[in-house]
């Protein structure tokens, strides 16, 4: 009795975060466009639509058919209520994935559950809250102190650290991640680092993003193969032995 | 900084003013409702996680390592934010790195639009309202295709994926969660092209067959498929760590060649943070409490790092 209590219950979670995501999406979509309007109607200034139009095709090549294909790798990943957060609040790749895997991982959620999704969702929420947080205080502090502030982080030796977020970030979690599943980042690694080096020209932080595609679908395909080969399944190989 | 962009960002301040109060009212009036959404869907989760039978304390421990870790890549977009004030002023920035988009997304989006309004790269360009106006326009309708992407399709895909992987529908300590009665009360309570989907086509499936044997006859077929579902988010994840991780070696090694000595700090700074991690992982065997931070710990480690290597690289090859 209890349990099928509780099963109505998620399905009616399941489909209010649908509803309230779709109707907070489309609000905040909404207003990202409406900014720059209100912008314009206040600087009394009309976009020039030829450049808009020719700007426009160039940011829709690259980033449409990466917003496409975040939305199919990461969705499944993050589950419902966290993914529409996600795509109003931004920087997925860079931090609101890697902070909802970490929390998963953290509270030892299993991926796919109920409680994987709540935690993700918790995650990407409080993510999000803290990067306003810190962009508002960073933008408070900037109008107080803006000429000291920037000399330090533009200061010769401080502003590799900045170049370092992401390598550190990747690297740590990677680590954590891989050293469960070791056979599943061979192939993926090793094709990565393959193609950076042989092609430098790629590791440009707009054309990482792009790459992820391809790393993508290679990590997938060579985890399919192996799944197929049962080469994932080594300890149950060994008592069979 | 050089004395080019200080030029024209003086050009800029003179002509319009980006920084008026009246900017700063609409982006702060688009964040407010982001940052409520964000609240929101806390809230509703956190309440959720409560009534299916989660602990308080894996609930807060996944909010303070959540807020943990994102302090320090926010770090990181603040100083992207940097860059783009000088062009773009401070709230619309401000908005721009805050609220969807990303790091990488907003620099090239500018530039773009600088380079087709203005003929010359955001850096170079001659800030007047109307090109500042097309800027701002190609960076919010640039990026929200996700966002409608989630309204039209993020609910039949959830739907998709959740029969791709039975157990998505179930919580972890609840295996009864695929009894008839539910069945029936989630299918009265949602179409069937719903989320609640793969539940509705069990009951379709096993209708002749009886509570009973829905419990004790989990599909063999549909294991596997949630198996494999799994596998490839795994698979997925560990690719977008492989690209950061590339990238880095191939800012560091690429064309098998050291360009400066400031192109590998970013693979050493890698390297202490994975380092960290492992001394990380085996001490949070003794101490539980190191797991929440072990993460931001190694990244923070790492980040550092770079000031002294960048020093102790700079005085040998510099």
């Amino acid at each position: 009795m209890k349990a099928s209590a509780s099963k109505v219950i998620l399905s009616e979670y399941d489909s209010k975060i649908h509803r309230y995501g779709r109707i907070s999406v489309l609000v905040c979509d909404a207003l990202f466009i409406a900014a720059p309007i209100a912008i314009a109607i206040y600087l009394g200034a009309k976009p020039e639509w030829n450049a808009f139009f020719a700007a426009f095709a160039v940011v829709a090549v690259i980033y449409w058919s990466s917003a496409i294909a975040e939305f199919a790798l990461y969705a499944p990943l993050l589950g419902p209520g966290a993914t529409y957060l996600a795509f109003v609040t931004g920087n997925i790749s860079n931090i609101k994935l890697p902070c909802a895997v970490n929390a998963q991982d953290i509270t030892g959620v299993k991926q796919g559950t109920k409680e994987s999704e709540i935690i993700s969702t918790i995650a990407v929420a409080v993510s999000a809250i803290t990067t306003t947080l810190i962009m508002s205080a960073g933008v408070l502090f900037l109008a107080l102190f803006s000429k000291p502030l920037e000399d330090f982080f533009r200061h010769p030796n401080v502003e590799p650290v900045f170049q370092c977020i992401l390598p550190s970030l990747f690297g740590a979690l990677c680590y954590s991640y891989i050293v469960k599943k070791p056979k599943l980042g061979i192939f993926p690694l090793a094709f990565a680092l393959i193609i950076f080096i042989v092609a430098p020209g790629f590791a440009n932080t707009d054309t990482v993003a792009t790459m992820i595609i391809v790393i993508g679908i290679v990590s997938v395909v060579s985890a399919l193969i192996m799944y197929k080969k049962g080469w994932l399944k080594p300890r149950a190989n060994k008592i069979k032995l | 900084m050089d004395l080019n962009s200080d030029v024209i960002y003086f050009i800029a301040s003179a002509v319009m003013n980006l920084n008026s109060g009246i900017i700063y009212l609409i982006a702060g009036t688009v964040m407010a409702v982001v940052f409520a959404q964000a609240v929101f869907f806390l809230i509703k989760a956190y309440r959720e996680g409560l009534k299916i039978g989660m602990s308080k304390d894996a609930l807060n421990k996944a909010i303070t390592s959540s807020a943990v870790f994102s302090i320090l890549p926010s770090l990181g977009i603040l100083v992207t934010m940097f860059g783009l004030i000088k062009f773009l002023g401070i709230p619309f920035s401000w908005l721009r790195l805050s609220v969807i988009g990303s790091l990488m997304y907003e620099t090239v989006a500018a530039d773009a639009a600088a380079q087709a309004a203005a003929g010359t790269s955001l850096a170079n360009a001659q800030m007047t309202p109307e090109i500042f106006v097309t800027i701002a326009l190609v960076m919010s309708v640039g990026i929200i295709l996700g966002g409608i992407v989630c309204i039209f399709g993020l609910k039949k895909y959830s739907a998709l994926i959740k029969k791709a992987r039975p157990d998505g529908t179930e919580t972890q300590n609840d295996n009864e969660a695929n009894t008839a009665p539910a069945v029936q009360n989630a299918f009265n309570a949602e179409k069937q092209t719903d989320i609640t989907a793969p539940a509705v086509q069990n009951a379709l499936n096993t209708e002749a067959q009886t509570d009973a044997a829905v419990l004790t006859k989990p599909s063999k077929k549909k294991l596997n498929v949630g198996e494999i579902g799994n596998l490839i988010s795994a698979a997925v994840f560990i690719a977008l760590c492989s690209a950061y991780i590339g990238g880095a070696v191939g800012k560091a090694f690429g064309g098998f060649r050291i360009d400066t000595y400031t192109s590998v700090i970013p693979f050493i700074s890698m390297l202490v943070a994975v380092a960290c991690m492992a001394v990380l992982m085996k001490l949070q065997k003794k101490r539980a409490w190191i797991q929440s931070f072990a993460l931001s710990i190694s990244m923070l480690v790492g980040m550092v790092s770079a000031i002294p290597v960048s020093f102790a690289l700079g005085a040998l090859f510099g």
